[in-house]
């Protein structure tokens, strides 16, 4: 019996206080402003939304901004788009990732490293570069095309950017890394001599896999999921570089009507929808979560 | 049922594979236009050219906008290692109220989408008179790189043995001592790896710097953007690639020098014989 | 270096010392214990009995729920784990990985601010008794094997002169051999240097051959503290009893005059003692012409046999519903064969209290 390891009782404020300032500074403050600004009186073009007024002045409060957007159909499709978009990628994202997982996990350790390093290389680069050669890849003249033709599985080059098919492929090919960092982790601490015990009893590999590995591995999965989704309902670069003005993502519409309209309190507003959005997708998240968990411990 | 085995194995590992080399494939055809000769944006034929980093070199822009990559690179480095380590030890060796709840509020940053975070930095900046210098986007960086550096620390404080920091108390040692001879070397590789990616996060970020940059204070993302927008060049490829080089670089450097740190070590015991 | 100079104070004095975790049942429950300078104490018991826990309070690095430390008549309840002068053996020997064994030994030393050159006078000394040859002082413990690794925890707790040296389950990870033979050298180093010492282990072999004392611990008490020989063949309770050795407990079904009746029907000659066991250690009772000779025979067939090399344990079945082993010579004795056995009167003790 190894008692608990006992933690210092004391308090460490200095060690907190270096990350709880720069929190507060350039995190809570800004957030807290920004719902400020959404909640500002002055409409149209108010440049960086508190103009001359202040934060506490009297008379600039109002929930107009968010009776507008919520009235508005155009905000509504934004939203439903954005959270179909997301929903989309994150399952596109995990059907892709848990099998390149479990090969990279089965790989042999300097196979293994290497593995992935390449999956982690394209997050060293810019990410205009990969939308770059992405957007390369998958022109008229490209090697997709060139290979979809080839075979004959269609008759003409498709257009494969500016377009949904291009926003998803490349919000998935920036996501995929960091699902496949957390489902990799989430396989290798398996207990690795629970699948050849399941076989030695008799299972099929099939079975074996999906009686154990695929149980075990569900937190993984789980965290995954919730990774991915979260940075799929924030798509920006997707669907700016790569998609067309049909594909407008919340994120975009923010940066649209803060920088190019200059229309602050409508943009803040927009921004903290989309958090709120964000949130609620996090808690209806924790649905299929509960039953990941509770199928992993079934008999 | 074993021939099912080796087919199905064989389907996953070329799917493996392929999809390996499918996510290499951007990053790689994007190095090979770099090396174009021609004005256009083709891979080269023939010949290879270093002439679109020649010019990347030449225009002041472009250099400019990759020195300041650097800076703010480096403080916001410097800040969310502080602030990082410093958290990450206070939650894993301390009782205080709040840990839990300051634990779950350093990792928001990286969960709210980087427009919100452009959009609310960018009044309340002007507001601290930041606005239009490196701090600002160093600090935008900063809020990304400290949730890194704190669960990359955090997790190597939870897997250093706890009887190694007791028998250093029971030797004598003051609790600081303890952290400084005993704890501090033996997270120092995590610490160097969570330096290490709030480098790499900095150097590629993009969309904060497309918020909040001047013409001043231009980094490179940011530089590499309205080309990449409405006039595609290889230059915008030499660019990246000398980004993507400068990480690698980075990378080796920490990985040598732990090694170097090692050697050192084993020259300095042998010594004391 | 001898450190039992002090007369008649204890070198570790223990009051009362309580230790609960969370709203369980208490893992040290008001232990009172006296250990004289120089001596070697054991404190044996099976996991979970909270002799971990109670080494780790006279440590510091556990703080008590009540009660008192006594370090040669200072109350160190209240100082810190750094300030106390007790030297520590991990089980998992928590040397510093990134240390050479000569820092790691170095290193409480470093923290007390001894100058260099004693330093390295000192730490050369220690690392010569504890028998660590000089090509293997610059390792790095994963350098080094099992053994080696165990000598340097030991140097790294004693070259600072502790107060106090404790070892907590410090054979429990080598093979037999290495066990046996650091059993011998840690006896030795604690007799040269005279430090005090506590070991804690669940091997009785190790408490008996070690200790000028044992204490045996359950459930978070004390039950008997005495030496060793005294602990095996006059334990207070039928699971010390058992703890210690093999043990065949008779309960004791009536007290006439001069008459103990067993279960059975079998019986003893009488003895002025109450308890409700009498304990007859195998190696004590008499087998073949020895036993002719005893007052008190009985006679049973053997059931089983346990070949142990140099004797061997059988299973002698001397009434329908009782069985008692015996140690004897291999071949004295086979499978099934009729055997008559001596019990000798001063092979019989009376266990005074039950288990509870």
């Amino acid at each position: 019996m190894t008692p608990h390891r006992s933690r210092h009782g004391g308090r460490p404020y200095l060690l907190v206080a270096p990350a709880v300032a720069l929190l507060l500074l350039f995190f809570v403050a800004p957030m807290l402003q920004l719902v400020r600004v959404s909640l500002y009186e002055g409409g149209g073009r108010s440049g960086f939304g508190i103009g001359g007024g202040g934060f506490y002045k009297p008379g600039t409060w109002t929930l107009q901004a968010y009776r507008t957007l919520l009235g508005e159909t155009y905000f509504r499709e934004v939203l439903t788009f954005t959270v179909l978009l997301g929903v989309g990628v994150a399952g596109i994202t995990l059907a892709i990732a848990y099998p390149l997982s479990l090969f990279i996990h089965r790989l042999p350790p300097r196979a293994k490293s290497l593995a992935l390093t390449a999956v982690v290389l394209p997050k060293l680069a810019n990410v205009l570069v990969l939308i770059y050669g992405l957007e390369l890849l998958l022109s008229s003249s490209g090697p997709v095309n060139g290979l979809l033709v080839g075979l004959g599985a269609v008759s003409e080059p498709v257009t494969l950017f500016h377009n949904l098919p291009g926003v998803l492929i490349g919000e998935t090919y920036l996501i995929l890394p960091y699902a496949v960092l957390v489902l990799v982790a989430a396989l290798d601490r398996i207990d690795p001599t629970l699948l050849p015990a399941a076989r030695g009893l008799g299972a099929g590999p099939l079975w074996a896999f999906w009686r154990t590995t695929l149980p075990l591995s569900a937190p993984g999965i789980a965290l995954a999921a919730l990774l991915s989704l979260i940075w799929a309902l924030g798509a920006f670069i997707g669907p700016v570089l790569l998609g067309s003005p049909q594909e407008l993502t919340l994120a975009v519409e923010v940066q649209r009507q803060t920088f190019e309209n200059i229309n602050w309190p409508r943009g803040a507003a927009t921004a903290v929808l989309m958090l709120v959005t964000l949130a609620a997708c996090l808690t209806l998240y924790q649905v299929p979560a509960r039953i990941l968990r509770r199928w992993r411990s079934m008999p | 049922m074993r021939r099912s085995l080796s087919l199905s194995r064989l389907f996953e590992n070329v799917f493996g594979l392929g999809t390996l080399l499918l996510l290499l494939w951007p990053l790689a055809y994007a190095v090979w236009i770099s090396f174009t000769p021609s004005e256009l944006l083709e891979p080269p034929r023939g010949e290879l050219s270093l002439r679109w980093y020649r010019r990347f070199f030449e225009l002041p822009q472009w250099t400019a906008g990759l020195w300041n990559s650097l800076k703010v690179a480096g403080l916001s480095v410097v800040g969310s290692l502080v602030g990082g380590t410093g958290l990450a030890v206070a939650a894993t060796r301390y009782h205080f109220r709040g840990r839990r709840l300051l634990s779950g509020v350093v990792l928001l940053p990286l969960f709210v989408p980087a427009v919100v975070l452009g959009m609310g930095l960018l009044p309340w900046l002007r507001f601290l008179g930041l606005w239009g210098s490196l701090w600002s986007l160093a600090a935008g960086h900063g809020l990304w790189s400290l949730p890194v550096v704190f669960l990359v620390v955090r997790s190597a404080l939870e897997e250093v043995d706890p009887s190694l920091e007791e028998a250093a108390r029971g030797l004598g040692a003051s609790p600081f001592l303890t952290f400084r001879r005993v704890t501090l070397p033996l997270i120092l590789p995590a610490v160097l790896s969570g330096a290490v990616m709030g480098i790499v996060l900095s150097l590629n970020e993009f969309m904060i710097a497309l918020f909040l940059a001047t013409p001043d204070t231009e980094t490179l993302p940011k530089v590499i953007w309205p080309n990449l927008r409405y006039t595609l060049t290889p230059l915008v490829a030499a660019a990246s690639c000398v980004t993507m080089l400068l990480t690698l670089l980075g990378l080796a450097l920490t990985a040598s020098l732990l090694r170097v740190e090692r050697f050192v070590d084993r020259l300095v015991s042998r010594g004391k014989q | 270096m001898r450190a039992s100079n002090l007369g008649i104070t204890d070198a570790l004095r223990l009051e009362e010392l309580t230790r609960s975790f969370g709203r369980s049942a208490p893992a040290v429950n008001r232990v009172n214990l006296r250990l004289e300078a120089g001596s070697l104490f054991c404190l044996l018991g099976p996991s979970g009995c909270g002799k971990s826990t109670l080494l780790r309070l006279i440590g510091g690095y556990l703080t008590p729920d009540a009660g008192r430390v006594f370090l040669a008549n200072t109350d160190v309840t209240d100082t810190p784990l750094e300030r106390r002068d007790i030297g520590m053996v991990f089980q998992n020997y928590a040397l510093f990985p990134h240390l050479s064994a000569r820092a790691n030994v170095a290193f409480g030393l470093e923290a007390r601010g001894v100058p260099r050159p004693e330093r390295q006078q000192r730490i050369e000394d220690i690392l010569d008794r504890v028998g660590l040859l000089p090509a293997e002082r610059g390792r790095r413990p994963r350098e080094l094997s099992g053994g080696q690794q165990q000598r340097v925890a030991l140097a790294r707790a004693l070259v600072i002169r502790p107060k106090l040296l404790l070892l907590d389950e410090p054979l429990t990870n080598l093979d037999r051999q290495l066990r046996e033979q650091m059993r011998l050298e840690i006896k030795e180093i604690q007799r040269t240097t005279g430090v005090t010492t506590l070991l804690v282990t669940h091997d009785q072999e190790e408490a008996l051959s070690l200790a000028d004392r044992v204490g045996v611990m359950l459930g978070g008490g004390l039950l008997q503290v005495d030496a060793p020989r005294v602990l095996y063949n006059c334990p207070r309770t039928p699971f010390i009893a058992r703890f210690l050795g093999l043990a065949n407990l008779l309960r004791i079904a009536d007290v006439t005059d001069d008459r103990f009746q067993l279960e059975g029907g079998l019986s003893l000659r009488g003895k002025t003692a109450t308890g409700n066991w009498a304990m007859i250690r195998p190696e004590k009772l008499l087998v073949g012409p020895a036993a002719e000779h005893c007052p008190t025979r009985w006679t049973g067939r053997v059931t089983s046999r346990l070949f142990l090399g140099a004797h061997q344990v059988l299973q002698v079945a001397v009434t329908p519903s009782v069985s008692v082993r015996v140690c004897c010579r291999p071949g004295e004795a086979g499978d099934g064969d009729e055997l008559t056995l001596g019990v000798p009167d001063d092979a019989v003790w009376i266990i005074p209290e039950d288990d509870p």
